[in-house]
């Protein structure tokens, strides 16, 4: 019988992990909720949740360096692939 | 509303914390995972969700009446009045044109012009997927198989529940509906080899299969003429690595996600390519739908039950209406009537003596994997080609293209290496990898979650391509 987690556990892995992503790359959660608030999907007055996580990235240096990291590493895949 | 989406992530994660907040109400919490279900439907077409709404109706009504009656002339009339019903949409949406043209073509071949109008109309995203689970609901009812549910909301979670809902797995009623009567989430669920599932998926679709699509494959069949010969026989080997890469990944991620709710969906890859006859790789294949296909279509046809010649006459419906599930086309039916084919071939030789005495001699084995893997491969041609032309193209393209014109870079051979390491690692290393997982504190499993998603999004490409499977 292999070894399980229950729920709770699960989410203490995954829920950091993901907010992990999302101060990673916040804009890309913030051009998906200003996309869907456009299209009245979602409450604009949830923008500044999302403005504030890329802002706060930006600050501590976090989203230039993957979003540099992320293009630099993509140019040369392009690059080296073909 | 695609798996390696910003918006999927976002809504797993409040659907996932919702329907852990509901755990103690079972009912409550399949409710909200429904009305989950129908939004990630609607994101791909509002139109169709009153379709998906009609056909858990459908299977409730027929499942009751199928149930309530003894008589089994009755019960059978039942069940194939809703099956007809089911193919008869089916039939509208994803073959109405085929036939239509056809319909006119044969005309036109008699001398007699026929004009008709094409329908023209949208296919509903995952009309095959729904439509067989549904038949197979009506058909274990009426088998009984599993008895009859009487919960509109069971049967609507069981075809709509969104892991499964647009490219499968293929559930079975019998394996999904009664993991509906107590809620799930208070139990202890995989979480290593769910999370192994999900990563591993993402990776085969955003690394593996995105690039050799886009920088290989995709460009060789635009006009496989202008290819050179490594080109063309990198395209042949990788389109195998694309399509198994791009739909396995669905499917691991859709059985990752379900357990991580609680609910275990069955294996639909066993590392295919390993196989040793084109059975044993539908045996390895899309598992739920051969196993659909067998169970639904080749089994009631009567089998292998009725004697040779009948055999290989169920072997090859079963697999021309399989390659018609898959699109209304010519390709796909010849891709199907092929596989058939080579069924019916191994069939044949697998009951001579000398097959029964080569069995386990390792050469005869080496050659019976080498000439697997190239006929799987050769038919992928024509499920890749848009038409018969390109598929002609590309055939002649691997014996005529020029040697040395443009070669494979080492990035790609690289990928092509990832792609074949899927095949050749045993599955019981990543059973390993999960257990040992299980087994580290919380901080260090989050903390290597965490660098698995930084390592994808770097990865990613800025545009991932749609899976292979949605079109079906």
């Amino acid at each position: 019988m292999s070894q399980q987690s229950s729920i709770r556990r699960a989410m203490l892995v995954i829920y950091p992990a993901l907010l992990v992503a999302w101060l990673a790359f916040p804009g890309l959660v913030r051009d998906w909720a200003s996309e869907r608030a456009t299209q009245g999907l979602l409450p604009q007055g949830l923008m500044p949740v999302f403005e504030t996580v890329v802002v706060l990235s930006e600050q501590i240096g976090v989203s230039p360096v993957m979003q540099q990291w992320h293009d630099s590493l993509n140019a040369r895949l392009d690059e080296r692939i073909r | 509303m695609l798996f390696p989406s910003t918006e999927f992530a976002v809504f797993f994660g409040c659907v996932w914390s919702v329907s852990w907040l509901l755990r103690e109400a079972n009912t409550a919490r399949k409710s909200f995972l429904v009305l989950a279900s129908l939004l990630f439907y609607a994101a791909w077409d509002a139109r169709f969700v009153v379709m998906l709404l009609a056909v858990a109706v459908l299977m409730l009504v027929c499942g009751q009446w199928i149930d309530r009656n003894t008589a089994r002339r009755r019960r059978a009339s039942i069940t194939s009045a809703g099956i007809i019903v089911l193919l008869a949409v089916l039939g509208y949406f994803k073959y109405a044109d085929l036939l239509i043209a056809s319909a006119m073509q044969f005309a036109d071949l008699l001398g007699v012009p026929l004009d008709l109008d094409l329908v023209e109309v949208a296919v509903p995203v995952a009309i095959s997927f729904f439509t067989f689970h549904a038949i197979s609901y009506l058909v274990d009812v009426h088998k009984n198989t599993i008895k009859a549910s009487n919960s509109l909301l069971d049967l609507t979670l069981y075809i709509s529940f969104f892991p499964h809902l647009v490219a499968g797995p293929i559930v079975r009623a019998r394996e999904f509906l009664p993991q509906l009567a107590a809620s799930p989430l208070q139990m202890p669920i995989p979480l290593g080899a769910s999370l192994a599932l999900i990563i591993g998926g993402l990776f085969k679709k955003v690394v593996i299969a995105n690039y050799l699509a886009t920088a290989l494959v995709d460009p060789v069949y635009i006009d496989p003429s202008r290819a050179s010969m490594q080109e063309v026989w990198g395209a042949f080997y990788g389109y195998a690595l694309v399509i198994y890469c791009d739909f396995s990944a669905y499917t691991d991620i859709a059985i990752g996600i379900a357990s991580l709710f609680g609910y275990r969906f069955p294996q639909n890859f066993d590392q295919p390519y390993r196989a040793l006859s084109v059975q044993d790789f539908w045996n390895r294949w899309h598992i739920t739908l051969s196993h659909w296909l067998r169970d639904y279509l080749y089994i009631p046809l009567g089998g292998n039950r009725l004697g040779r010649w009948l055999t290989v006459r169920n072997l090859m419906v079963t697999m021309l209406l399989g390659g018609l599930w898959h699109g209304a086309s010519g390709t796909f039916i010849l891709w199907g009537g092929l596989h058939g084919l080579v069924l019916m071939v191994h069939y044949g030789w697998a009951r001579t003596q000398t097959a029964r005495d080569w069995r386990d001699h390792p050469h005869y084995q080496a050659a019976c994997w080498c000439t697997t893997f190239h006929t799987v491969c050769l038919l992928w041609i024509l499920f890749r080609s848009p038409d018969l032309e390109t598929a002609g193209q590309f055939l002649t393209a691997l014996v005529h293209a020029p040697v040395g014109a443009g070669g494979l870079s080492t990035t790609l051979l690289i990928l092509l290496a990832l792609g074949a390491l899927t095949q050749i690692v045993p599955k019981q290393v990543w059973a390993e990898l999960a257990q040992a997982f299980e087994q580290k504190p919380v901080a260090l499993q989050s903390a290597l979650v965490a660098v698995a998603l930084l390592g994808l999004l770097l990865l990613a490409p800025t545009n991932a391509a749609p899976f292979i499977y949605f079109r079906f």
